[in-house]
């Protein structure tokens, strides 16, 4: 057991603040529609969207990696290219790897501008490189699109168990990372947002709830970071992602009301990662599914 | 970084579940039964220590000097998983171990180490703790116990409430004030005195929770030598906080819960229940959020283990703590239903146990508090 960075995942991780730096964060994402290419070839360039299959990295590297993109508000489809493509695909995937259930008629997260769309489809898995793409307007923060997902490649024996995993994984580092920055965005504004002649971050009432946020959001964090160490093994993935998600339903909705009318306004800021937050916990079934995929893992 | 349990440290815990099942009897594993329920308790409980003792298994993290052998908190950790899950066979010698010789250790005079660190490590020694008074709870540092010198003694006189373990205590790890004028912070001092020294009276306190341990404590004219006071006079509190740190993390409930949720899981597949959606999702839920408890304490375990000083980490540690045994007790009365109320079933046994997590070792929102100004930086 060691809670601490190695010197590898830690060089990774300051390589990438700089990145994130220079090429993410609040004030981008504002300015971005649709995939931001840029961010995504600066981390290819870095060599940090395959650190999964590295010998030097894995997957939990790269779910950190993920967990900062989503943090920094990344606007690209960080989870799915750096950890769920390196498991199926190996390294050097395309940039944008969008993920899709042939069984559910919805539109695809990241599916207009996805250079290839992993779909789930019953026992098998096949990868499709879109045709034709239309892009969907959505409330949640990302660029859907609704696309024709019929034929491409087969992948081989197991690839679907695994894309539900790496999956499962990927969301929930996506929302750990998105959740944090919801809630230091709030914390921030309530400790100095006076009303009744005092902070409102000094309310009890107000302080109880940003802590139960925290420990939520602590919780899925370790979660996430233990599936991604231990290979996305079936138990630990749906921990994860279920933990994460009913986190980011309760987080998602608490860090608006804390914040009041202002937390509504696009020039605040909150809603680049609490719209995010409730189009991931709501993939794979949610929460729900997410503990009945646990129980049958743990007990089945 | 890295989340797997070394061979060593496999193998430590194999030989602990090994020692459990030759030496608990069944009627002390998992279901919890109020302690005056279990016969011979003190005899059950010196032989289960004098066993741990033996194979160098009561203070595996302590230093060599204290009869410890220098292992890792971790070792310590495993320990308290298999114990604190079957009833905590070695009773109140858990805390002796987990934080009243830590805080010794720490604080103590040579005398105070020789005389109590020994007698812990051989596993001989039954403490309580005289915290909690009628007046001071959640808001501890004002309690109203008072200490007075007198020539080489102190006099105690005061009462305290909810010590556990009184049944079977021969010491008090006590707070009192010993400077009635300083801020309340600053005028508290701890004593080390035998239970049986006069002036001392014990009264049990009928409960629901489960714990017949739980008393009322006396102190009329006690005294105390100065040679009892561990660590300065009026430096009690400083001591006092460092070991509540160590004693919100030091029961491992999440594990005891997590097995609780196998009992519930196995009840619901020999009931022909496991497939129902319902179910499921609560004890997925439920485990899940075990899990996540688990994992929290680990990285104040992992602090320990790298010998930082105790970080607020462990507030929101206590706060997962407290949400996975609630999530636990109301998964099996959901599943369980009406079966609930035979005190033997699964809810019977936990329901009412479990409450006295999220208010023993400071409130649930004391904790929330801490956790809000310490980790988040939020004013005061």
């Amino acid at each position: 057991m060691d809670f601490t960075p190695d010197p590898t995942q830690q060089a990774v991780l300051d390589a990438v603040a700089t990145v994130l730096e220079r090429g993410a964060g609040p004030e981008r994402a504002r300015s971005i529609t649709g995939i931001d290419g840029e961010l995504t070839a600066a981390l290819r360039h870095g060599g940090y969207l395959d650190l999964a299959v590295e010998e030097q990295a894995g997957p939990l590297t790269a779910a950190l990696v993920v967990e900062a993109v989503s943090l920094a508000n990344g606007q690209i489809p960080i989870g799915a290219r750096a950890l769920v493509a390196p498991a199926l695909l190996g390294p050097g995937a395309p940039d944008h790897i969008a993920l899709a259930r042939a069984d559910v008629d919805a539109p695809v997260r990241f599916g207009d501008g996805a250079d290839l769309v992993l779909v789930l489809d019953g026992d098998g898995v096949r990868a499709v490189e879109p045709a034709s793409v239309t892009p969907i307007k959505s409330p949640f923060g990302q660029a859907y699109g609704r696309l024709d997902l019929s034929g491409g490649r087969e992948l081989g024996d197991g690839s679907a168990d695994a894309l539900h995993r790496w999956w499962q994984v990927a969301i929930a580092a996506e929302m750990v990372g998105a959740m944090q920055g919801a809630l230091d965005h709030t914390v921030a504004h309530l400790s100095q947002r006076v009303q009744f002649d005092r902070p409102i971050g000094s309310l009890q009432g107000v302080q109880h709830r940003l802590a139960e946020a925290h420990v939520w959001v602590e919780g899925a964090r370790w979660l996430t970071r233990a599936a991604a160490w231990g290979g996305a093994r079936r138990d630990l993935a749906a921990a994860a992602a279920g933990h994460a998600a009913e986190a980011a339903r309760i987080i998602g909705t608490d860090m608006h009301q804390l914040s009041g009318a202002i937390g509504f306004t696009l020039e605040f800021d909150l809603h680049l990662w609490t719209t995010r937050l409730h189009a991931l916990r709501l993939e794979l079934g949610g929460a729900s599914a997410h503990y009945r995929a646990l129980a049958n893992a743990t007990w089945g | 970084m890295e989340f797997g349990w070394k061979p060593e440290e496999r193998e430590y815990r194999d030989n602990v579940r090994r020692l459990v099942e030759e030496h608990v009897a069944e009627d002390w594993r998992l279901v919890p039964r109020p302690r005056s329920a279990k016969s011979d308790e003190r005899a059950k409980v010196v032989a289960f220590c004098g066993a741990l003792r033996d194979r160098g298994w009561l203070t595996p993290h302590w230093p060599s000097e204290y009869g410890g052998s220098d292992a890792s908190a971790w070792m310590h950790v495993i320990l308290g998983e298999e114990l604190w899950s079957v009833g905590e066979p070695r009773g109140p010698q858990y805390m002796s171990v987990n934080w009243i010789g830590p805080a010794i250790m720490a604080n103590g005079t040579e005398d105070q180490k020789r005389e109590h660190l020994t007698r812990i490590a051989a596993g001989e020694a039954f403490w309580c703790q005289g915290f909690s008074e009628p007046d001071a709870g959640s808001d501890l540092a004002s309690l109203r116990t008072t200490a007075v010198r007198d020539g080489d003694e102190y006099v105690i006189n005061g009462q305290k409430i909810w010590t556990s373990h009184t049944q079977l205590a021969e010491w008090c790890f006590l707070l009192a004030r010993t400077d009635s004028e300083a801020a309340k912070h600053k005028g508290i001092s701890i004593f080390l005195f035998p239970m049986d020294t006069p002036g001392v009276e014990v009264r049990r306190i009928p409960n629901v929770a489960g714990e017949s341990s739980f008393a009322e404590v006396f102190l009329t004219d006690v005294r105390v030598a100065v040679s009892a006071r561990l660590g300065d006079e009026n430096g009690g509190w400083g001591i006092v906080r460092q070991a509540l740190q160590y004693e919100r993390v030091g029961a491992p409930r999440w594990e005891r819960a997590s097995r609780v949720l196998d009992a519930l899981a196995e009840w619901a597949t020999e009931h022909g229940r496991a497939e129902e959606p319902d179910v499921q999702r609560l004890l997925g839920q439920a485990k899940a959020s075990c899990e996540a408890a688990r994992l929290l304490a680990y990285s104040v375990i992992d602090e320990r283990a790298k010998g930082l000083p105790p970080s607020p980490q462990a507030y929101a540690a206590r706060v997962g703590m407290v949400r996975c045994e609630r999530l636990v007790a109301e998964a099996s009365m959901e599943i369980l239903g009406e079966r609930s109320v035979d005190a033997d079933s699964l809810s019977g046994a936990n329901y009412y146990p479990t409450m006295t997590a999220g208010v023993a070792a400071g409130a649930y929102e004391i904790q929330l508090n801490l956790v809000a100004t310490m980790l988040l930086g939020l004013p005061r």
